[in-house]
């Protein structure tokens, strides 16, 4: 028998039961829907990932530290007030947005209700760690293929201008950063030698009092002054000051504290105390409510005149790359300085020891994991976006066999529908099949007739499988596009549904092995008809 | 042509055994025809069955064509079936999903022939058969005789050097039947082949053949033009 004509039976035989068929299609076609489906976007995804990633000099670069425990502190973020989230000044609404954004982070990080205990273990990491040193640095430099390392030098700062002053942070600056190049919203970028110059985000220059786009302009050139502060010792004195209230209370009641002793100095004039009462009480209290500025200079600050060179825009509206940056400690607000001016006011403060991490950038992503092999040995921890998108990529495929094994079992299933189906069609068509073995078809050409209608349900069954997955790809993808902007703030550009012709061939072949192996008993006991039986049935 | 020797078929096992066919043993040359004639379960269909190696025989040789179809493999029975003998059965054997030009076209499918080949072939065959307007027609939507018509012209299809009939015109009416016959016998003289055919109807035995065999509890005898008389009747 010619394969044409052995497929031409099979398919008049199918339309013959044409609903059972149906039903059978159906099955098959979820099956493989989903499994199409499951292999086309986690393939989508991993390949939108690895856009998303490798489009930036950040899928380069890995943060190097030597902490034994993460510095993840699990705080409680309550909702701001709109009283808290109003913006002054003419401006662009989507900078209006970014410091709206950036008022609601500011309240959030006054209010989140972080515990003592949180605190203490934070500085005891801190404390623990060894740090990295500017010779360590230049170690790190001299590994193959790496072509940068910048400090993690986060120093917080006061900053001062004009009357003007603001907490702040100061963190050293990638200079070859293409990420931060474009958040340049007026100015010019630092170059390597200007040891002088500044960057400074717009929520601060907001903060000193520049809102409008037009005062962002006047910004440029003015000199500030920032008083570096040493966070360590900023945080024992609040610890102290803390427990001495109760070693039970949380931040978040502790601020209260504070704020209740401050309002309490600043109305004291109008109380019937008599002057020596006030005295006693403003001694007693003011060491301990009033903040740095209402005491003056900070004893261990250390200062430094800068020229403002640029704003730049927040990061608040990034999308996930400025994310992973964030969690990179490179942040979103603060002044930028050239790394060596970083370096040179942290390496002041009294309790300098040395960095906490410094981020190493690679010339080529192939190379992350021997350079990341070299740190691993040279005794520090590193974390990179190619170990993050290991991690991603692991989740998308536990995600991946997950749903196909779902789609195995829905194929199972089928598979076993398709088995009792042949099986009735055999027995109805047993003086066919007699009459066809007693005009001369061979065993095996009746077993390739039978099972030639189940590949064909197979292949009819993924090919509607394969229709109904390009339509709902072609549907659906801009609408998960779309979730993914506004709920997870990931935006990608690429197609999430990617139907390979290898996982067309492997579901389509998948799909038809099932559904011939679940034809396999039927055909062998049509061919194992007794002609002279079989016709007798009539 | 045809040489059976010590042909035994039986069913089931000793002491519960049932003889069907009984140390049958004839020769037939190239283009002979013979009838078989014989009551109700004497054995002629079993002999037929073995004769078209549908059936395997207990003990005993039979060779057909220079075939030894007691020592043939499936496959070689399949082929044997497909290429050298054609057989129509009383209750025609049409398969009902097909068309009367599709059924004539099946041991064509099975020989590996062409769609065109086939459709030309097959057209021919039920032009010879007169059905040749009713090509397109399912066995449902036939008449009793065009039905057989349509099985003469599958079992004629491949040029069969053994034509095997099992009482083909016992469904049939008389006058049916005789049409039947007569275009057998036309059939018969065209194609020149070695034939055997079974009935319990002597007047219709007496009509075909050159050779004439009566066949009782399993024992096949050859007898005259009169069926052996009374015990043909009997």
């Amino acid at each position: 028998m010619r394969a044409r004509d052995i497929i031409g039976i099979a398919a008049r035989n199918l339309w013959h039961r044409r609903r059972r068929t149906a039903l059978n299609l159906i099955g098959v076609a979820i099956g493989s829907g989903v499994l199409l489906m499951t292999l086309s976007v986690t393939s989508g995804l991993r390949s939108a990932i690895h856009a998303m990633i490798d489009a930036t000099e950040f899928a380069r670069s890995i943060y190097v530290h030597r902490s034994e425990s993460p510095m993840q502190l699990d705080a409680i973020s309550p909702k701001p007030p709109e009283s808290a989230l109003v913006v002054e000044g003419e401006m662009d609404p989507a900078r209006r947005k970014r410091i709206r954004d950036a008022l609601a982070d500011v309240w959030q990080s006054e209010n989140q209700q972080k515990t003592m205990a949180q605190e203490r273990k934070r500085m005891e990491i801190v404390s623990k760690s060894k740090p990295i040193s500017a010779e360590d640095m230049l170690g790190i430099k001299r590994i193959e293929h790496v072509q940068e390392v910048v400090p993690g030098i986060h120093q917080s700062c006061r900053v001062m201008l004009d009357g003007a002053e603001r907490s702040s942070v100061l963190h050293a600056a990638n200079l070859s950063s293409g990420l931060l190049r474009q958040r340049l919203l007026v100015g010019q970028f630092l170059t390597e030698n200007d040891r002088d110059g500044v960057l400074m985000d717009e929520f601060l220059a907001y903060q000193m009092g520049f809102r409008s786009d037009a005062q962002l302009a006047e910004l440029l050139g003015k000199t500030i002054e920032i008083e570096a502060i040493s966070r360590a010792d900023t945080l024992r004195q609040l610890l102290e000051s803390a427990e001495l209230a109760s070693s039970a209370v949380d931040l978040g009641a502790f601020a209260e504290y504070v704020r209740t002793g401050q309002q309490l100095l600043a109305d004291l004039d109008r109380t019937t105390l008599d002057d020596s009462q006030k005295r006693l009480i403003r001694q007693t209290l003011s060491k301990r409510f009033l903040r740095s500025g209402d005491q003056g200079s900070h004893p261990n600050a250390v200062r430094r005149r800068l020229t403002v060179r640029g704003i730049l825009r927040l990061g608040t509206d990034a999308d996930l790359i400025q994310m992973f940056r964030y969690s990179f400690s490179e942040g979103s607000y603060g002044l930028r300085v050239v790394p060596s001016t970083a370096l040179d006011l942290a390496s002041q403060q009294a309790d300098f020891r040395g960095m906490f991490g410094a981020s190493v950038f690679v010339d080529s992503v192939r190379n992350i994991d021997r350079v990341t092999e070299k740190l691993e040995q040279d005794g520090y921890r590193c974390a990179s976006m190619v170990q993050m998108l290991k991690h991603v990529e692991k989740q998308i495929d536990q995600g991946k066999w997950l749903l196909v094994s779902v789609a195995m079992l829905i194929l199972l299933v089928t598979a076993i529908g398709i088995g009792i189906m042949l099986m009735i069609s055999v027995i109805e068509r047993t003086t066919e099949f007699g009459i066809l073995k007693a005009v001369g078809a061979k065993d095996q050409d009746v077993v390739c007739l039978v099972l030639c209608e189940g590949a064909v349900l197979g292949l009819l069954g993924t090919l509607l499988a394969a229709l109904v997955a390009l339509l709902c790809a072609w549907l659906g993808n801009d609408l998960l596009l779309h979730l993914l902007l506004t709920r997870f703030n990931m935006k990608l550009d690429s197609n999430l549904f990617l139907f390979s012709p290898t996982a067309m061939l492997t579901v389509t072949l998948c799909s038809v092995w099932i559904c011939m192996s679940a034809s396999a008993i039927p055909a062998w006991r049509a061919a194992r008809l007794d002609p002279i039986v079989a016709m007798r049935r009539v | 042509m045809i040489s059976t020797s010590e042909l035994y078929r039986s069913y089931g096992e000793a002491p519960h055994e049932i003889a069907a066919i009984r140390a049958v043993s004839f020769e037939l040359e190239h283009r002979q025809q013979a009838v078989i004639i014989g009551k109700s379960g004497s054995g002629k269909s079993t002999l037929l069955n073995l004769l078209a190696a549908l059936d395997r025989p207990t003990r005993g040789a039979l060779t057909v064509d220079s075939n030894r179809l007691d020592q043939l493999s499936r496959n070689e029975m399949a082929r044997y079936r497909l290429r050298t003998v054609g057989m129509v059965f009383q209750s025609f054997q049409l398969i009902p999903q097909r068309t009367a030009l599709q059924n004539v076209e099946l041991p064509l499918i099975l020989e590996g022939q062409t769609a065109a080949e086939r459709r030309r072939q097959a057209s021919a065959m039920l032009d010879q058969v007169g059905l040749q307007d009713r090509a397109n027609h399912l066995p449902y939507q036939l008449s009793g005789g065009e039905q057989q018509r349509v099985a003469i012209a599958r079992a004629l299809i491949n040029k069969p050097r053994v034509f095997l009939a099992d009482e083909p015109t016992g469904n049939l009416d008389t006058s049916t039947a005789r049409e039947v016959l007569s275009l057998l016998e036309e059939l018969f003289d065209r194609h020149k082949t070695t034939v055997v055919f079974v009935t319990h109807d002597q007047q219709i035995a007496s009509r075909i053949g050159n050779r004439r065999f009566l066949m009782s509890d399993g024992c096949l005898q050859e007898v005259g033009a009169d069926f052996g008389g009374d015990h043909a009747r009997a």
